[in-house]
């Protein structure tokens, strides 16, 4: 697992300076005219002159955060009694995203998730990961689609491992101003737990949907 | 700029270097979770710690914090025994004797400030109660208006059909809200024939220094406290005319200097803590007393023999009572944990001695071992595994916490002889 602990390391890396510096380093998008930003999100809709013509222009940055339920589905092989032994639980994701192209972002997020089982223990999943994702605007709407690989830390049982993950998923947005996002996202989480050695009989494979609101701010 | 970058990045590298440290690759989180077992237990035990557990007769009788239950061998439904008419707080009993010609002492709060505020109540067979009439004697209840005394029995313990009692002594302030001096301890026995309690001779009464209990290995009679042990063939008296004391403190300190302990050799005291002692002597296992001390070590005597030996189990925590359990192998003991200050207990260890392993790839909680154990008792103070041979049924008394109704203070596990396999732990 260490391969992973070394993967941490580098996205932790990337993403985490690239968001402290992210208000010295955004180019201003010449061909995506936009309002000052306000300080959080109105309380009522803009009128459509305010929003962006092009949003997602190459240079352009989102900052995330999402909440919502995180819903078991598989466990597999199934040893047992499966998914069905966890409970719906809960997820809080922060994330970053740098447009390298018009509509194709890369960056990253951290987040947690937390399901508690059916005899009380709690499996929390702390996920860091690339992001890849394309974004498409008919305004006031705007969708995306977006892939994940990254690393995990779990823990549950007051035992803790290193993996690799993958997410995959659409959301939907209402750009509510020339700042900010509001939306549903829906992801769907693959979360292998490899052994090596003696112990490759305890390799599984879960299964998540994450289902979360999330709010988006336009840097 | 700078420098707050390379202080994330640094804090970043530490706390995934602290997560790789708690990496176990060889425990299988996902399969655990999946091996699960959800425990539908009676809501009287649901978050309420069971202290004790026994067998009288054809019932079954587990010790909570307050009451005491029974349920008929074999039955699945529990209920609280009406030992005395009205409300009473149990604050723990015993049974003295065997399952077939014993007798419940129970121990009940009744309050009060110009008595012991504890009365004892024996039953031979779990429905007529009687109270014991004479209790220790209490002493004045101060000297000056400023302080009184307050005296309680704290405890009761068993062996060989005898039983004993804890007595509690300490000043009390009113003025303050702590205790004036240290606390007093000192050990009675229940003598039948007076129907009264009387003193132990032979054992100063300890400051600050509570009782562990009383074994019969079947010539001697051991008498722990936390930091004294007393070894003869009087079950009133922990005088020793035999010298066996000497002897088994001699034994003692050669086992336990092989770990680097060391036991003093004026009197009996030691350096080390008990927290438990423990004799099984069941048919299927070899007779032998325990002793489980506060540092997570186990010493083992085996009746008869010239030395004792010493394995350290886990210096993390306190270790409770031993019990033998039938097991593939023969038979394995099964010693409970405690928690200390703010170390949480891990439930208990199983195997052979000397070769003791958590619970978790044990054989009582089942085939499903890893989850069942976790789902149980993983991070749960057990008190004691009761295991009743004629019913082939092992009552696990445990303080689940009350952070979820998941969690319950007792468990059984049946023992198939046949088959030489346990049934795995569900609630009561």
């Amino acid at each position: 697992m260490k391969p992973f602990g070394a993967a941490l390391i580098a996205a932790a890396l990337l993403i985490i300076p690239s968001a402290i510096f992210a208000e010295d380093n955004a180019p201003s998008s010449s061909d995506a005219p936009k309002v000052e930003a306000p300080s959080s999100p109105p309380d009522a809709a803009p009128a459509a002159s305010d929003l962006p013509v092009s949003p997602f222009q190459p240079g352009d940055q989102l900052v995330g955060i999402s909440a919502g339920a995180q819903i078991p589905c598989f466990i597999l092989p199934q040893t047992g009694e499966g998914a069905s032994n966890l409970y719906v639980g809960a997820n809080f994701t922060v994330s970053y995203q740098y447009f390298i192209a018009t509509g194709w972002a890369l960056g990253g997020d951290l987040g947690v998730s937390v399901n508690e089982s059916i005899g009380a223990s709690y499996l929390v999943v702390l996920p860091l990961g690339f992001t890849a994702a394309y974004w498409w605007t008919k305004l006031p709407f705007e969708f995306s689609l977006m892939a994940e690989v990254g690393a995990y830390y779990v823990r549950d049982y007051s035992q803790g491992l290193f993996g690799p993950y993958a997410k995959i998923g659409p959301a939907a947005y209402w750009r509510a101003s020339s700042s900010w996002s509001v939306g549903l996202q829906a992801y769907f989480w693959a979360v292998p737990e490899l052994h090596y050695g003696d112990y490759t009989s305890y390799d599984q494979i879960a299964g998540f949907v994450e289902t979360a609101l999330v709010a988006i701010y336009h840097l | 700029m700078r420098i707050r970058m390379r202080a994330a990045c640094a804090a970043i590298a530490a706390l995934i270097s602290l997560l790789a440290l708690s990496c176990n690759n060889s425990f299988g989180i996902l399969q655990t979770i999946q091996g699960e077992k959800k425990q539908n237990g009676a809501s009287i035990f649901q978050e309420t710690a069971v202290f004790n557990a026994f067998r009288l007769g054809s019932n079954y009788y587990a010790v909570t914090g307050g009451t005491l239950q029974y349920s008929a061998v074999g039955a699945d439904s529990w209920s609280s025994v009406p030992i005395v008419s009205g409300g009473y707080a149990l604050r723990g009993a015993v049974l003295a004797g065997t399952a077939t010609s014993g007798t419940i002492f129970a121990l009940i709060e009744t309050g009060g400030e110009a008595s012991l505020g504890i009365a004892v109540y024996q039953s031979s067979d779990g429905s007529t109660w009687t109270k014991v009439n004479n209790l220790p004697p209490e002493n004045p209840t101060g000297s000056t208006t400023q302080e009184t005394t307050v005296e309680s029995l704290d405890a009761l313990y068993t062996a060989n059909g005898q039983v004993y009692a804890e007595y509690h002594s300490y000043v009390h302030n009113p003025n303050s809200t702590t205790q004036n001096g240290a606390s007093t301890y000192t050990l009675y026995y229940y003598d039948h024939g007076s129907d009264s309690f009387k003193l132990v001779s032979g054992i100063t009464p300890w400051n600050d220094e509570t009782f562990r209990g009383v074994v019969y290995d079947g010539t001697y009679y051991w008498f722990a406290s936390e930091y004294h042990l007393f070894v003869t063939t009087d079950q009133y008296g922990a005088t020793d005319p035999t010298g066996r004391t000497s002897a088994v403190s001699t034994m003692l300190n050669s086992a336990i200097a092989s770990e680097g302990w060391s036991i003093s050799t004026s009197g009996v005291a030691s350096s080390w803590g008990m927290w438990a002692i423990s004799f099984t002597g069941d048919a299927y296992s070899d007779p032998a007393v325990y002793l489980s001390t506060k540092g997570g070590y186990l010493v083992q005597y085996k009746v008869g023999a010239s030395s004792a030996t010493v394995e350290n189990v886990n210096t993390s925590v306190p270790l409770t009572q031993v019990t033998a359990i039938p097991a593939a192998s023969g038979y394995s003991i099964v010693v409970g944990t405690d928690a200390i200050g703010t170390t949480a207990a891990v439930g208990y260890y199983e195997g052979s001695f000397g070769s003791l392993n958590l619970g978790s790839s044990g054989s009582v909680a089942g085939t499903s071992a890893t989850s069942v154990f976790s789902t149980t008792v993983s991070t749960a103070p057990v008190h004691v595994l009761f295991y009743d041979a004629a019913g082939a049924t092992a009552l696990l008394c445990v303080s689940p916490g009350a952070t979820s109704t998941s969690y319950y203070g007792l468990y059984a596990s049946s023992w198939a002889a046949g088959s030489l396999t346990w049934s795995g732990w569900a609630a009561q």
